[in-house]
């Protein structure tokens, strides 16, 4: 199994229309594709970030999508119908870790969170596979200890990456009091300590982020918001201007 | 033998547009001054091309290339024309490294098939260690281009810095594969070859790290 890992510049004003029509003009094609979605995300606390993460089978759906996207004709609509909403993305291959759940194992497991931490770890010259094995070894079992649960565990294999590149995604639970906690935890906790020196060593620099999950058809999003099918009037938690899911 | 190596950043949208201006409206006048061997998209990004060209006359090829912009119509017209899809590019200056294959040795390989036919190239920039230049090209000659052959891949240059953008010990190396199935089996087959052990083992003594991305060549690219 591969991951595309797409960052792209939202423009701001736009960011839930952008949301409503890639989930009606974008998703459906793609995901017959073969490229199936995973978690669509507002980075935060970046106002015109987004970040969406799709599973692909193997190398060859690459060369079928890389297909479509030049020459299919709704690809090229839906290329210029974006423009209205994004003025930039670069994409990423990713290789999952072999514990890493798959994407029918999020949608059949507890994954929902409205934030998710997001972590970039920059891993030196020959020491990824060590600093990954590290992570299945170490910090996932300390992290479940904490309340956060692991979504995914990724190298950067291809597209525009630089080396020794690791992306960890859990589980955070809501700012306001699950966080707070899970922060808690984590900094009283001996184990996480000795974490922070051992690994330290072969990782010299990690990027955080949040990943606010407020799109609706994303398997990976808030527990308070339900699937677009089962409700017609979901409109407090994401942005409420946007009227998700009502009958048109 | 020098090198031109430009990244330009179109405006969103017109990418598709501005690749196919550049074949008619571009290359024809630019072909006078410089041998044009790659145009490319970036992979994953709908907003960044890659143009790579040999100054068959070194330095002075650039001089000829300054009067294109700046003095000969064709290409007073172009530096107009572009600004309506691009406001931004930056180019490095760059010197081939001698494995490197010049524009005549890869007009050669194109006879046997080499350099024709890929869908998919990788350019990879490398970032050696202060004192360890000499090092590592050896290593790449003797470990790394054995190994990637062997698995179907094909360098199409290896190039260090000369003038303009650029960064200290910057090593760039460009690959040409099939596509991305290819680029799968690849990273699959290096695990079990020998001289891929040899230049991973030894990396991480003489690089701090390396940025990749993926080209994808246009239709009328030279290499492609």
């Amino acid at each position: 199994m591969l991951y595309l890992y797409e960052s792209i510049t939202i423009v701001s004003r736009f960011q839930e229309e952008f949301w409503k029509v890639m989930g009606t003009d974008y998703l459906p094609e793609a995901e017959m594709n073969g490229q199936r979605l995973v978690g669509m995300f507002m980075v935060g606390i970046h106002y015109n970030e987004n970040l969406a993460l799709w599973e692909i089978d193997d190398w060859s759906t690459f060369d079928w999508l890389q297909e479509y996207h030049d020459k299919d004709p709704l690809a090229k609509v839906w290329q210029r119908e974006s423009v209205d909403y994004r003025s930039d993305w670069t994409g990423k291959i990713l290789e999952p870790a072999s514990f890493s759940p798959t994407l029918d194992q999020i949608k059949a497991g507890d994954y929902r969170s409205t934030i998710y931490l997001h972590t970039l770890a920059r891993v030196m010259p020959g020491k990824v596979d060590s600093y990954v094995d590290l992570i299945e070894r170490e910090l996932v079992p300390m992290a479940h200890n904490w309340g956060m649960k692991h979504v995914g565990t990724y190298k950067s294999i291809a597209g525009t990456a630089t080396s020794g590149e690791v992306i960890n995604i859990w589980t955070a639970g809501n700012i306001h009091s699950e966080w707070v906690a899970i922060r808690e935890k984590s900094l009283q906790d001996p184990a996480y300590k000795r974490w922070e020196v051992e690994a330290g060593k072969i990782r010299p620099k990690v990027i955080y982020r949040f990943l606010y999950g407020l799109v609706p058809y994303s398997p990976l999003r808030t527990p308070f918001l339900e699937e677009e099918t089962t409700s017609h009037e979901v409109r407090t938690v994401a942005m409420p201007e946007v009227e998700w899911g009502k009958p048109q | 033998m020098l090198y031109l190596h430009e990244t330009t950043y179109p405006y969103t949208g017109v990418i598709d547009e501005y690749v196919d201006v550049m074949e008619t409206d571009l290359l024809p006048g630019l072909q006078r001054h410089m041998t044009v061997l790659g145009v490319f998209r970036i992979a994953f990004r709908h907003r960044e091309t890659f143009f790579l060209s040999e100054l068959p006359q070194g330095v002075d090829s650039l001089e000829g290339l300054s009067n294109y912009v700046m003095h000969e119509r064709d290409g007073l017209s172009w530096h107009r024309e572009g600004f309506r899809y691009r406001d931004e590019w930056f180019d490095s200056l760059l010197e081939g490294i001698s494995f490197s294959p010049d524009a005549a040795a890869i007009h050669q390989r194109k006879k046997q098939g080499e350099f024709t036919g890929n869908t998919l190239y990788c350019h990879c920039t490398y970032d050696v260690l202060p004192g360890k230049t000499e090092e590592f090209l050896l290593t790449v000659e003797n470990n790394l281009i054995p190994a990637r052959e062997k698995l179907g891949m094909k360098l199409a240059g290896g190039y260090r810095w000369f003038g303009a953008c650029g960064g200290s010990g910057e090593i760039v190396t460009i690959w040409a594969m099939k596509n991305w199935a290819h680029w799968g089996e690849i990273l699959k087959g290096e695990r079990d070859t020998n001289e891929f052990e040899v230049w991973k083992d030894r990396l991480p003594d003489l690089c701090s790290e390396w940025r990749y991305k993926f080209l994808l060549p246009v239709p009328y690219s030279f290499l492609h």
